[in-house]
């Protein structure tokens, strides 16, 4: 297996992270949703709008997540690849 | 490969063999009958008073989660006494905690709260990978029994790991977010950090909210489901080939790689819930 074709593990679990954190958002919005429908007794509308919203904070979270990630791999200098800069200048070409 | 065992090695897991060869015997000469019922039920136990939410507790849970912590302080008393060449229990725990100080350093920007991070993130990732690992072993487990009692397995499963008890891993999870908060406002201060569930906007509020909740309940989840599913699926493959080559496996996959990776898993996830609030 040559560099390239090697399975990235870091980015993988990322992935896997993002997934999960998507996932857990609409559970618990879901959940908070049912809860106020069996206890408070409001309409089972309130649940598919809270379902909706989970997905909403899911993607927002998850796409925090990515970016906070993003942020450090660009941080780590080990990680800096040559040919770009990303320090902010002008650029090197 | 090349073995070399000193004289109390030999003994130690001459001792073990012994054991499961007595147990072997028993069952043999009693009749003994492996069974599959209640599997995934737990023995609970009905305190005497009220009937509220918090008046049943998980016995087994309960006893095993000491045992854990009993072989924990055990294998410190055994390397209390650090020396500058180590020996095999001294570099075990050493190259184990010197991963979890690197994986702290790594993430954790501030100096001052590396130190205190890291204790954290070592006495969770010594408790949970020791309970997955007992998990990995046969040995006694509980199961209730359908007119209300209990029914004791010998050696048809393995040892009840605690962190296969959702109750357990939510209680470190809920741990670890209130801890990370309390570090939130101690680095931030009270002010900025109730500030921060308002940004970028105002109405980002209940997003902010749910994100916050959702970190701990997929923190225990992922650790209930594996840990969970592994034992359960060890068993009922230990059940349908009784004792060959196969279940021995799969219990040495499940137990100790699974449960090592999950240890580390959520000791990371730990680290990163705490740090990604005190930047």
């Amino acid at each position: 297996m040559n560099e390239k074709n090697k399975i990235n593990l870091t980015a993988l679990s990322t992935l896997y992270q993002f997934a999960v954190i998507v996932i857990a958002n609409i559970m618990v919005s879901g959940g908070l949703g049912y809860l106020l429908h069996r206890f408070l007794g409001m309409g089972k509308v309130w649940i598919s709008f809270f379902l909706l919203f989970g997905a909403f904070s899911g993607i927002y979270n998850g796409m925090r997540y990515l970016l906070k990630e993003a942020e450090r791999y660009d941080r780590d200098k080990d990680n800096d690849d040559k040919n770009i800069d990303n320090t902010g200048g002008p650029g090197n070409s | 490969m090349n073995l070399n065992l000193t004289k109390s090695d030999k003994i130690f897991l001459g001792v073990i063999f012994g054991g499961y060869v007595a147990v072997l015997i028993y069952m043999v000469v009693t009749g003994y009958r492996f069974q599959l019922e209640g599997v995934g039920q737990r023995w609970i136990y009905q305190l005497p008073f009220g009937e509220g939410p918090l008046s049943r507790v998980n016995p087994l849970t309960i006893i095993m989660t000491w045992v854990v912590m009993g072989l924990i302080i055990f294998m410190a008393t055994r390397v209390k006494v650090f020396k500058i060449i180590p020996g095999k229990k001294q570099s075990l725990l050493e190259s184990l905690l010197d991963y979890v100080y690197d994986l702290v350093k790594d993430s954790v920007s501030r100096k001052e709260y590396i130190r205190p991070i890291f204790d954290i993130a070592a006495s969770l990732f010594l408790f949970v990978i020791v309970s997955n690992i007992i998990g990995s072993f046969p040995g006694i487990n509980a199961f209730p029994a359908e007119n209300g009692g209990v029914t004791f397995t010998i050696l048809a499963d393995t040892w009840y790991a605690p962190t296969s008890d959702l109750n357990m891993n939510l209680m470190l999870a809920f741990f670890v977010f209130v801890m990370s908060h309390v570090y939130a406002i101690r680095v931030k201060g009270l002010k900025n950090w109730g500030k921060s569930f308002f940004e970028p906007i105002w109405w980002m509020f209940p997003i902010n909210i749910i994100g916050e909740i959702a970190k701990p309940i997929s923190h225990a989840l992922r650790l209930f489901g594996n840990i969970m599913g592994g034992a359960i699926l060890a068993l009922i493959l230990g059940y349908l080939v009784k004792y060959f080559v196969l279940p021995a496996a799969l219990w040495g996959i499940f137990g100790l790689f699974f449960g090592a990776i999950q240890a580390l898993i959520f000791t990371i996830l730990a680290i990163a819930y705490i740090s990604s609030l005190i930047e």
